[in-house]
C-alpha cells in the first residue's frame, strides 16, 4: 500500500508552516478512511482538492489578514505593504473571474506541459544515476580501423583497466542463464562481471558478501553468485538462510554468497543474478578454442569508475595511447584506439535529441500561452486606464502603481504555477502510462524538488517577461486625457494595439515552428510505416532458448537438439512452417563479422564487416525473404561434412561482386575460427534492427555446418501466433524437459516496438503543436474581438456612410489575416533554421520539406481566418444608430 | 469583564461540537459532528480558521497529542472549551432565548 500523494502534502506543509502538521495529519487520516471506502484514485483526487482549498483558506496571508484588520498603516514594514498589494491583486482578479480563470488555465497548461516533460529530462539528463558518485562512471569503447565503436578483447581489456585515470574497471555482459533443478526450467537474466564489480558500483550486498577479486573470479574457483533483492524474494522465497544455498545455472551449481540490498538496480539489462565473468559461456568456449588470450575477438564491454579528479578526456587520451601501442605490437588486434564515455550517455543514447526537441516544443507552448495572457492583460489595462489615472490623481506614486500591477501578475502567475504543477503531475502520469516502453535503466521520472524549482523559475522568468513590460508601460497613464468626460480616447491605445498585434504575430510564428516540427515528424513516421522490413512479419511466433554448453558441448549434439525441436514444432497442428535462426531480425540479437572476398581483397587491418546469421533450410521460405539467385539451404544437403556454403544478401552481392553473378564465388568470414565458403545463392535485403536503416550486407550460413547453443525458433502459424505459444513451448520440452524458452513474442510486435518511441515522440509533439495552434487561435480571436469592440463607432460611421456588410467583413478579416501572414512570414524562416537540428530524427523527409511548410502555412492562415471571422461577422451586425449613440 | 462581542452562528456550532466531544475533539470529529447534526457541509478551511479564532479569543484551548501512524506520524491538535467560551455560549443562548420568548409556536410549526 502506498502512502498519500506527496505533492499536495508538501504544498500544505510549505503554505501552512508550523501549523501544517496537525492539518496535514487530519487530512491524511481522512484520506486513509476515504481510500478504504472509495479507492485510492478518489482519495488522491480528494486530497489534491482539499490541499488547494485549505491552502487558499489558511495560507500565510490569510492568517495575517485575520489578525491584522488594518493592513496598510504608515508604520507597516515592507512585508505588510507587499501583503496588501497581493491581497489587492487577488481582489482585482476576483472581480473579473472569467479573465482570471482563462489566464490561470492557460498558464497552467503551459507550465504543466513543461513540468511533465522536464520531469523526464531531469531524470535522464540531469539527475545523477542511482549509484554512488555516478558521475565518475564511464563505459569504455574500442575503436577499430574504420573508427567504429567495438568491444574489447580480453587482453585489450586487461590493458585498458590498468590506465592511471581508472580507479576500478569491470567487465560486464548481460546474458540469459538457464535456472534448472526446479519444477519448471526458467530463464533468469545473468550479469557476468569481474571480481571488481562491487567496488565499481560501490554498493555491497545487504546479506553476505560480494565477489573477492583473485578468489572468486579466477579459473577453477568455487562457483559463486550474488542475487538481486527481488530475485531473492521471488526465486528463493526470501529465505533468510539463503547463504550457502545453491542455484543450478546453465547446468552448474552456484553457491549464493550474497543478496543485494532492496532498491539496488544496475541500470543495464535488469540483472537478476550476478556471476563471475569467467563463467560466461563465450569466455569459456574461447578458452577451449585457444584461450581468452585471443586478441581478435572483441567480446568484453568494460565499464569503469574514474579516479576522483580524473576526467573522461584524460581517460580517453590514455586509452588511445595504450591501445595504439598495443595495435602496433599486435596488428591483428581490432582495437586501434579507444575512448571513455559517461555511463549516462550510453544509457540515454538516441533518446537525447527527441527529449530536447520535446523540451523546446513545450517551451514554445509556454511562450504562446504567456503571450495570450499578456494580451488579455493589455486588453484589461485599457479598461482600467481610468482607474489607474484616478489613483495617480489621488496621489499614488508610480512605484506604488507598478507594484500593484505587478502584484496582480504575481498572483496570476503563482496560481498558474500551482495549478500547472497539478497539471504536470497528471501529465507525467499520462506520459508514463502511454509511453511504449519504460525509461532506460528502469529509471522512474518523478515530480521532485528539482522539477518544482524548475517550474518556479520558469514561472518567475515568464512573469517578469510578460508581466513587467505592461506594468511599466501602464503605470504612467495620461491623467488628464484618461479622466476627461467619457474617457473614451483611451490614452496609449495606438501603442497598445501595436504591442498586442506584435504578440499575436509572435504567437503565430511560434505556432508555425511547432507545427512544422510536428508535421515533419508525422511525415517521417508515415514514410517509416510504409517501409517493408524485407520479410513477411505478420503471422510469426518467435521464442528464444540457450542450451547449457556443458550438457550439449559438441556441435553435432547441439544441431541434433535444434533439428528435433524444429521437426516436432512442424508436426503441430496449426503450424504452417517452422525455422531456426540464430539472430531474429529486430530482436537486438545479431553478430557482425569481418570478411574478405578473394576477388576484391582489402588490407587485413581494414576489412569490411557484414551481418552474419546462421539459419536452417526453412528460413527464407518461412520468413518470406525472396530467393533472387541460386539456391537456398537444404538441411539434408548442407551438413557438417559437406563443403561450406553461404547465401548472401543483395546488398552484399552488390558490394562484393558488382555486375557479376556471386553464385560460385568464394568468401572468407573471420569467425573464430575463420571459414572459407562458397556462395550458393542470393536473397533479398532485410532490415535488421530498424525500419529506417539503410540496406546492410548480410551473410547467411547453414546451421548444420555451424551450430550454436543459442537459437531462435520462428513459427508461421495458421491463426493468431500467440495462441500457439503453449503448444510450441511444449514441443521444446518434449525434447528436453529442462530447457527453458523465453521471449515468446510475435515478429510483428518486434517490428512495431522498433518504431514505438518515434511514434510516441511524434504524437506527443503533434499534441503540443495542436495546443499551440489552439492557443494562437484564441490569441488572434481575442485581439480581433477586442478590436471590433473598440472600433464600434468607426464601423457605425462607415455603415452610416453606406459601407456594405461585406466591406466591413473584409476590412476586419483583412486585419486578422495580415497579422497571421506576418506570423507565417516570421515563422517559416525560423522553422527552416530550427528543423535542421532534428535532421537525425527524420526519415524519408527533408528538414525543409516544401509540402509540410506549405501545408502548415495554409493551415495557420485558415485557422486565423476562422478565428477572425467570428468577430468580423459580429462587426457587420453593428447597428449604425446605436454605434453613433455609443457613450 | 465587560460585554463580549456576540458569537457568530458558526462559532457557536463549533464550540458546541467541541463541548459534545468531551476531550476527543480535534478537527476531524468536530467536523463530522457538525455535519451529522446540522446536516450542512462544513469546509475544512473554514473550520480551521474558526478554531484558531476561538482560541485567539480565549474561548478554546488546545494541545498536541502524540503522533499516530494512520496520520503518517503527525500529531493531533485537541481542543477543549475554556470557561470564557462557556460563558460566551451561555450569553448567546440567553440572548436567543429572550428573543424567542412568546414566539415558541413558530419554532414548532412546519
Amino acid at each position: 500500500m502506498s502512502g498519500p500523494p506527496r505533492l499536495p502534502i508538501r504544498l500544505l506543509e510549505t503554505a501552512l508552516g508550523a501549523r501544517g502538521e496537525t492539518v496535514v495529519g487530519d487530512l491524511v487520516e481522512e484520506w486513509t478512511d476515504l481510500r478504504t471506502a472509495r479507492g485510492a484514485r478518489t482519495a488522491d483526487t480528494w486530497l489534491w482538492l482539499q490541499a488547494v482549498r485549505v491552502t487558499a483558506r489558511l495560507g500565510p496571508s490569510r492568517l495575517r489578514a485575520r489578525r491584522d484588520p488594518w493592513p496598510h498603516r504608515q508604520e507597516d514594514g515592507m512585508i505588510e505593504v507587499l501583503r496588501s498589494d497581493v491581497r489587492y491583486g487577488a481582489r482585482m482578479l476576483g472581480r473579473s473571474p472569467a479573465f482570471t480563470a482563462v489566464a490561470v488555465l492557460t498558464l497552467a497548461l503551459g507550465i504543466g506541459a513543461n513540468t511533465a516533460i522536464f520531469s523526464i529530462v531531469n531524470t535522464l539528463l540531469v539527475k545523477p544515476l542511482p549509484l554512488p558518485e555516478s558521475e565518475r562512471l564511464v563505459m569504455l569503447w574500442g575503436r577499430n580501423a574504420q573508427n567504429r565503436e567495438i568491444y574489447f578483447s580480453y587482453p585489450a581489456f586487461e590493458l585498458a583497466r590498468a590506465i592511471p585515470s581508472i580507479e576500478v574497471a569491470t567487465a560486464f555482459v548481460g546474458q540469459s542463464v538457464n535456472l534448472t533443478g526446479r519444477e519448471e526450467p526458467i530463464r533468469v537474466r545473468g550479469g557476468f562481471v569481474s571480481g571488481d564489480f562491487f567496488r565499481f558500483v560501490r554498493v555491497e550486498p545487504a546479506i553476505g558478501r560480494g565477489f573477492i577479486p583473485g578468489q572468486d573470479d579466477v579459473e577453477g574457483a568455487e562457483r559463486v553468485c550474488v542475487v538481486q533483492h527481488e530475485a531473492w524474494q521471488g526465486l528463493l522465497g526470501g529465505d533468510p538462510a539463503v547463504l550457502g544455498k545453491t542455484l543450478v545455472l546453465n547446468n552448474e551449481s552456484f553457491t549464493v554468497v550474497g543478496v543485494m540490498p532492496p532498491g539496488f538496480r544496475f541500470p543495464f539489462d535488469e540483472i537478476e543474478v550476478w556471476i563471475p565473468f569467467h563463467n560466461w559461456p563465450p569466455y569459456r568456449s574461447n578458452l577451449s578454442a585457444g584461450g581468452v588470450a585471443s586478441r581478435t575477438n572483441p567480446l568484453v564491454g568494460p565499464m569503469a569508475r574514474l579516479r576522483p579528479g580524473a576526467t573522461r578526456e584524460q581517460a580517453s587520451a590514455e586509452l588511445a595511447t595504450v591501445l595504439a601501442a598495443y595495435a602496433g605490437q599486435f596488428p591483428e588486434a581490432p582495437e586501434k584506439s579507444g575512448e571513455a564515455r559517461p555511463l549516462r550517455e550510453v544509457l540515454v543514447g538516441d533518446a537525447r535529441l527527441p527529449l530536447l526537441v520535446l523540451m523546446a516544443a513545450v517551451a514554445l507552448v509556454l511562450l504562446i500561452a504567456c503571450a495570450n495572457v499578456a494580451n488579455l492583460m493589455l486588453a484589461r489595462a485599457a479598461t482600467r486606464q481610468r482607474e489607474l489615472a484616478t489613483r495617480v490623481a489621488l496621489g499614488a506614486g508610480r512605484a506604488r502603481l507598478v507594484r500593484q500591477l505587478l502584484s496582480e501578475t504575481a498572483v496570476l502567475w503563482t496560481a498558474g504555477c500551482a495549478l500547472g504543477l497539478v497539471v504536470g503531475h497528471w501529465g507525467l502520469r499520462a506520459l508514463t502510462a502511454t509511453a511504449p516502453q519504460e525509461l532506460p535503466g528502469g529509471l522512474v521520472a518523478r515530480l521532485d524538488g528539482t522539477v518544482v524549482a524548475y517550474a518556479l523559475a520558469l514561472t518567475a522568468l515568464t512573469a517578469i517577461l510578460f508581466g513587467l513590460v505592461p506594468a511599466l508601460r501602464f503605470s504612467r497613464p495620461d491623467v488628464v486625457e484618461a479622466l476627461k468626460e467619457g474617457g473614451r480616447s483611451d490614452a496609449g491605445s495606438a501603442l497598445r494595439t501595436r504591442l498586442r498585434g506584435a504578440l499575436v504575430v509572435s504567437q503565430m510564428a511560434l505556432a508555425v515552428v511547432l507545427l512544422i516540427g510536428a508535421g515533419l515528424l508525422l511525415r517521417s513516421l508515415d514514410a517509416l510505416t510504409r517501409v517493408s522490413p524485407g520479410f513477411e512479419a505478420s503471422g510469426l511466433l518467435t521464442m528464444e532458448y540457450r542450451l547449457p554448453a556443458n550438457k550439449y558441448p559438441q556441435g553435432p549434439q547441439q544441431w541434433e537438439f535444434h533439428r528435433q525441436v524444429a521437426e516436432r514444432v512442424r508436426a503441430l497442428p496449426g503450424v504452417r512452417s517452422a525455422t531456426l535462426m540464430r539472430a531474429l531480425p529486430f530482436s537486438g540479437n545479431g553478430s557482425r563479422l569481418y570478411y574478405d572476398v578473394p576477388d576484391k581483397p582489402a588490407p587485413p587491418d581494414n576489412l569490411p564487416r557484414t551481418w552474419f546469421n546462421e539459419v536452417d533450410g526453412a528460413t527464407f521460405s518461412t520468413m518470406g525473404i525472396p530467393l533472387l539467385r541460386g539456391r537456398g539451404f537444404d538441411d539434408a544437403r548442407d551438413t557438417a561434412d559437406s563443403p561450406r556454403v553461404v547465401v548472401v544478401s543483395q546488398r552484399m552481392a552488390d558490394l562484393s561482386w558488382p555486375g557479376q553473378d556471386p553464385v560460385g564465388k568464394t568468401i572468407r568470414i573471420m569467425a573464430s575460427p575463420a571459414v572459407t565458403a562458397e556462395v550458393v545463392g542470393v536473397v533479398g535485403d532485410i532490415k535488421h534492427s530498424a525500419l529506417d536503416e539503410v540496406a546492410l550486407p548480410c551473410v547467411y550460413a547453414p546451421q548444420p555446418q555451424k551450430p550454436h547453443i543459442f537459437n531462435t525458433l520462428v513459427v508461421r502459424t495458421e491463426g493468431d501466433p500467440m495462441s500457439m505459444a503453449a503448444a510450441v513451448r511444449g514441443a521444446v520440452w518434449s525434447v528436453d524437459r529442462d530447457q527453458p524458452v523465453w521471449k515468446v513474442r510475435t515478429q510483428e510486435s518486434l517490428v512495431e516496438t522498433s518504431t514505438g518511441f518515434k511514434r510516441f515522440v511524434s504524437r506527443l509533439l503533434a499534441v503540443y503543436a495542436a495546443l499551440a495552434l489552439a492557443l494562437a487561435a484564441v490569441g488572434i480571436y481575442g485581439l480581433m474581438a477586442y478590436s471590433v469592440a473598440q472600433r464600434t463607432r468607426e464601423i457605425g460611421v462607415r455603415m452610416a456612410l453606406g459601407a456594405h456588410a461585406r466591406d466591413v467583413l473584409g476590412l476586419m478579416l483583412r486585419d486578422g489575416l495580415k497579422l497571421a501572414a506576418l506570423g507565417v512570414m516570421v515563422g517559416l524562416p525560423a522553422a527552416f533554421a530550427l528543423t535542421r537540428l532534428m535532421r537525425s530524427m527524420l526519415f524519408g523527409t527533408s528538414p525543409a520539406d516544401p509540402a509540410t511548410f506549405a501545408a502548415v502555412a495554409a493551415l495557420l492562415l485558415a485557422v486565423a481566418g476562422v478565428a477572425s471571422y467570428v468577430p468580423a461577422w459580429r462587426a457587420t451586425r453593428v447597428d449604425p444608430l446605436a454605434a453613433l449613440r455609443h457613450d | 469583564m465587560g460585554v463580549r462581542p456576540p458569537l457568530g452562528e458558526f462559532e457557536q456550532v463549533v464550540l458546541l461540537a467541541v463541548l459534545r466531544l468531551e476531550g476527543a475533539a480535534y478537527a476531524v470529529p468536530v467536523r463530522r459532528e457538525i455535519e451529522k447534526r446540522t446536516r450542512r457541509s462544513v469546509t475544512r478551511g473554514a473550520l480551521y480558521v474558526t478554531l484558531e479564532r476561538l482560541e485567539d479569543k480565549g474561548y478554546l484551548e488546545s494541545w498536541l497529542a502524540d503522533p499516530t501512524p494512520e496520520r503518517g506520524g503527525r500529531a493531533k491538535r485537541f481542543y477543549r472549551v475554556r470557561p470564557a467560551g462557556l460563558a460566551a455560549l451561555r450569553q448567546s443562548w440567553a440572548a436567543l432565548r429572550s428573543m424567542w420568548e412568546g414566539l415558541e409556536p413558530f419554532a414548532r410549526k412546519t
